[in-house]
């Protein structure tokens, strides 16, 4: 009886072992057979599946590039440091997006591949300046704008009809907005609610900072001024009294838990304002939330916002240059652009592309396109990436209340000298 | 009097399968708890009550969506074919390595054999940026050889290295010397009778190394990038990266956990032992 | 050539494949990684050399401290229950031989088996505050307060124990069986006629006999505390602010977030000396206790 056992045992191993073997063998051979058109890889943190305008532009810029197939490869979380492995493990895509405060890592490390050679000189002066200056590092011009997006409020229109709070005017002031979070801030165990949330990123922390006028680095670049400038430690104050005095806020752990994207809280109707870009409204779209769009609280009068860059790259070591440019071209070009505004995606970094349609589609679009006007661009320095990863850290400190702003203050500015003094 | 003592038996053994049951469904409970939940849809997940065992809705729609994200069935089919082909490769070196260490006569084969052992003292992480480096180097970057290689070539054979060689001390020397003076060659030595004679101890280090190779999580994370290649334990963590849809992560999990326990209910006996051989016995 | 010089020669072919495969893969890794940690690196650009500016960083790292003392509250509070609890259920399972015994036996390693990252997903969402198992039968129980288990900076660690003690005591249990069973059961049949009682057997019979086994599962547990790193991995990424991050933990980070090679490099190697030291601790402990 053991020696059937054993020896049946042997021969279904080596069956499997065969079959298995056989699966991957024939997985790559599929993979080997390629199709006359070469294709190219791009590298996104969007989900094609899930985001129509990709599929579009896929679709448009095949149909206008028979030779060309393009490949998107998806990279859903911590994008910039799983790119790096893959870069230096010797996976290179042909294209990637990249955001504005990576670019001068990659770009220092020798990544990127410039572009002033293949780009013309009627696509950079179609740039807006405050595009140009992100995509440039040390004078030379690595990346080509995807988009660039200024922040804005979402409202959850339903959670205030629920509450039987009327949406405000657009000149809505900060002290507005804080008592609607305290209003809308209920409940308890799993029917609680809060009033406003932001994720973690540094450049979602840094709109309420733009907001208020304050700055995140020195004018040299060498250090952060969390603690000398005013502006910075109101907007600082602000926020953590949001997390810790007004208690509006639902913690990290409390809105991670109906999912892991950043508007998932906003979606399942537990957050009722958040800050958020053009592309949230898609995404918003997507999964049946219900909102409208506000510029940003009036502070002292003024709205003011930050707006971010995100960006398409050439890896140095891309096998095809000129095809990989190609797409570049046509993704961050007029025709690219106005996809990504038609359907909603991001607004143009070129001020050749239309924008009255999209401003007359639905009330709050305009807010977008005035809030670019005046928006200030996200910092952008040499060492960002690390600092970046520094301040989030501690930022996870002073909104869980376990260090005061000043502490918190000092800290930063004092790990950001030998951060950006590389 | 006999009366009197069965029933203070019975009481006591009462006693014991009591604590012992719950014990044992303690243990059990979350793996039924998991695998029947990922038959709940979402919205029960979320707001129906956790302690309610069998779904009230029973839905496949999660494992639908688990394979429609991610090809688990390529995660599963390469998770299997690593677990046994590894192994393989590792008791063949290890094996070897021990017949030269207890049968041939070198000069260094203690300090030799020491080394090996010493390295089951290092912690993983040591060796792994520059096993990473390594592997970038050589461009074997995203394939399985790397998974190969650092399995048979770091601590986890070298507790093979050291196993194969404390059996072999325990095999008479009788059986091969006979073949020896009759002229055959140690390699046939080794393949002909050492091996068959070794069942038990390839048996307890192919199951131990089984185990280890499936659950491997970090080495296979860092080195495998193409959704071709990964393993089930990788999958899963990219599967909680992409969706946060609850029930189908637990989908996932379910579909982690089956297998193993398929396989563990199946060679119960021959697990077990392994596990008790590798604490040594008592003395 | 003379048969001995044969053999020599026959011996080093042999073990050559796994010599030259640890050469690359563990003694010239340990090497590098020391060349590593007085180094600067970010994968990108080459390794700058630093002397021990890493290791003066490591010193006044204030994250180092609070993750040291992470790993330490694992390990001292995990060994001694796993040995306790293993060793517990062995002897249970020990006393009875019936076929349902076996049943418990299997039920009790079960845990062990699977993957730490698949268990970690399922425990996860068990321990949710919320909407998990383990909250809504406290509730339903009779509590009011439930903990916040994985959210909260105080229940974090407990919440790994518990996960880790269920995982884990299954598996030593097995080792401490084997190692029962091998105790003659003469002795305890010996010592009854003498007059022993049950507590007087434990204590004078099967602790002393048992303790190789206590002595292999004490090492292997204690370098397995130390390695804690999948569940933290899975369950809190860490967090919350820390509270479950260890040493190998941060060893990661450094390496794989922060991508400060050069830093985690150096982590690495402190980390090693660590269990160096515990582990011959342990071993000079054994010794002298053998010697009485």
């Amino acid at each position: 009886m053991k020696r059937f056992k054993g020896s049946t045992l042997l021969v279904l191993i080596l069956v499997l072992v065969l079959v298995s073997s056989l699966a991957t063998v024939s997985a790559q051979g599929a993979q080997e057979v390629s199709a006359a058109p070469q294709t190219v890889k791009v590298y996104t943190w969007w989900d094609i599946t899930k985001f129509a305008h990709l599929q579009k532009m896929e679709a448009d810029f095949e149909a206008a590039n028979p030779d060309i197939l393009l490949e998107f490869v998806t990279i859903p979380s911590k994008y910039a440091d799983t790119m790096v492995t893959k870069l230096v493990g010797g996976e290179i895509p042909d294209v990637m997006m990249l955001a504005m405060d990576q670019v001068p890592r990659y770009a220092q490390a020798d990544m990127l591949l410039p572009l002033d050679n293949l780009a013309s000189k009627e696509y950079k002066a179609s740039l807006y300046a405050v595009v140009k200056n992100a995509l440039t590092f040390d004078g030379k011009l690595y990346a080509a704008a995807r988009d660039v997006t200024p922040k804005v409020m979402y409202l959850n229109t339903r959670m205030f009809e629920k509450a039987g709070i009327a949406i405000p005017k657009d000149t809505w002031t900060l002290d507005e907005f804080t008592a609607l979070a305290g209003k809308l801030t209920k409940g308890a165990g799993s029917e609680t609610q809060w009033g406003y949330y932001w994720k973690n990123y540094a450049d979602q922390t840094f709109s309420l900072i733009a907001a208020f006028g304050g700055q995140l680095y020195a004018q040299d670049g060498k250090s952060s001024v969390l603690s000398t400038d005013p502006n910075t430690q109101k907007a600082i104050q602000y926020m953590y009294d949001l997390c810790n005095t007004y208690k509006v806020c639902p913690s990290a752990a409390q809105a991670g838990q109906f999912g892991t994207n950043e508007f998932s809280a906003f979606m399942a109707d537990k957050v009722a304002m958040q800050i958020g870009s053009l592309s949230t409204a898609s995404v918003l779209e997507g999964n049946g939330a219900a909102f409208t769009v506000l510029p940003i609280p009036l502070i002292n009068g003024i709205s003011k916002t930050s707006s971010f860059v995100n960006t398409w790259v050439i890896p140095k070591k891309a096998s095809s240059p000129e095809l990989s440019w190609r797409v570049v071209e046509f993704l961050s070009g007029k025709e690219g652009q106005q996809i990504a505004l038609d359907m909603n995606y991001g607004l143009p970094a070129s001020n050749k592309v239309d924008t009255t349609a999209f401003e007359a589609k639905t009330a709050y679009n305009k807010y977008f396109v005035s809030a670019l006007k005046t928006a200030v661009p996200y910092p952008v320095n040499k060492n960002g990436s690390a600092f970046q990863t520094m301040f989030q850290k501690e930022c996870e400190f002073l909104w869980a209340g376990a260090t005061t702003v000043a502490e918190f203050a000092a800290k930063v500015d004092a790990q950001s000298v030998e951060l950006l003094a590389k | 009097m006999p009366f009197k003592i069965e029933k203070h038996k019975t009481g006591r053994a009462l006693v014991f399968h009591t604590f012992m049951v719950v014990l044992s469904l303690l243990m059990v409970y979350p793996f039924v708890w998991s695998v029947l939940s990922s038959f709940k849809p979402i919205e029960e997940l979320y707001s129906g009550n956790p302690l309610n065992l069998i779904p009230q809705t029973f839905t496949t729609e999660n494992y639908r969506r688990l394979f429609e994200i991610l090809p688990f069935g390529r995660f599963t089919l390469n998770s299997l074919y690593l677990s046994i082909a590894i192994p393989i490769a590792m008791i063949l070196v290890a094996s070897l390595t021990s017949y030269a260490l207890t049968r041939l006569r070198f000069r260094g084969r203690n300090v030799l054999f020491l080394a090996f052992v010493a390295t089951m003292m290092i912690p993983s992480h040591v060796v792994l940026i520059p096993n990473y480096k390594t592997i970038v180097d050589l461009n074997l970057y995203n394939t399985f050889t790397a998974l190969f290689l650092t399995s048979m070539f770091t601590a986890s054979n070298a507790f093979n290295i050291f196993f194969f060689r404390q059996f072999f001390l325990t095999i008479p020397k009788d059986l091969e010397n006979a073949a020896i003076i009759d002229g055959c060659p140690h390699i046939q030595v080794f393949f002909r009778i050492i091996l068959p004679n070794s069942k038990p101890a390839i048996a307890t280090t192919a199951i131990l190394s089984f185990r280890s190779v499936w659950n491997q999580f970090l080495w296979p994370m860092i080195v495998i990038n193409d959704y071709d290649k990964m393993t089930l334990t990788v999958g899963l963590k990219y599967l909680k990266d992409w969706e946060p849809n609850w029930a189908v992560l637990l989908a996932g999990a379910a579909i982690s956990i089956i297998p193993i326990i398929i396989v563990f209910l199946v060679f119960q006996k021959q697990f077990m032992s392994s596990t008790m051989n590798s604490g040594f016995g008592g003395k | 050539m003379s048969l001995q010089a044969q053999e020599e020669r026959l011996g080093w072919l042999y073990v050559s494949p796994a010599l030259i495969g640890f050469m690359v893969f563990t003694f010239g890794s340990i090497l590098r990684s020391l060349g590593y940690s007085f180094t600067e690196w970010d994968l990108l650009t080459a390794p700058r050399w630093i002397g021990l500016r890493n290791f003066a960083k490591i010193f006044q790292d204030g994250y180092f401290y609070q993750y040291m003392s992470n790993t330490f509250y694992f390990v001292i509070l995990l060994v001694p229950t796993v040995l306790v609890a293993s060793l517990m259920l062995a002897i249970l399972i020990n006393t009875r031989t019936k076929g349902i015994t076996k049943a418990y036996r299997a039920a009790l390693f079960l845990p062990s088996i699977t993957s730490t990252v698949a268990i970690s997903m399922v425990w996860l969402w068990i321990f949710n505050p919320s909407m998990g198992v383990l909250n809504n039968l406290l509730l339903a129980i009779g509590f009011d307060k439930v903990p916040q288990w994985l959210d909260s900076t105080v229940w974090s660690k407990p919440a790994l124990l518990i996960m880790r003690i269920w995982q884990m005591s299954g598996y030593y249990m097995l080792m401490f069986l084997a190692g029962l069973q091998t105790i003659p059961e003469t002795l305890y049949e010996a010592s009854e006629v003498d007059g022993a009682t049950r507590r007087q057997q434990f204590f004078r019979i099967t602790i002393p006999m048992l303790s190789n086994i206590f002595f292999v599962v004490a090492i292997l547990l204690v370098i397995e505390a130390f390695n804690m790193f999948e569940s933290i991995f899975i369950m809190t990424g860490g967090g919350p602010l820390g509270s479950t991050s260890t040493i190998m933990y941060y060893i990661y980070e450094k390496g794989f977030s922060y991508y400060e090679m050069g830093y985690s490099s150096a982590l690495a190697w402190i980390f090693f000396i660590l269990i160096l030291i515990v582990t011959l601790i342990q071993y000079r402990f054994r010794h002298e206790q053998a010697g009485e």
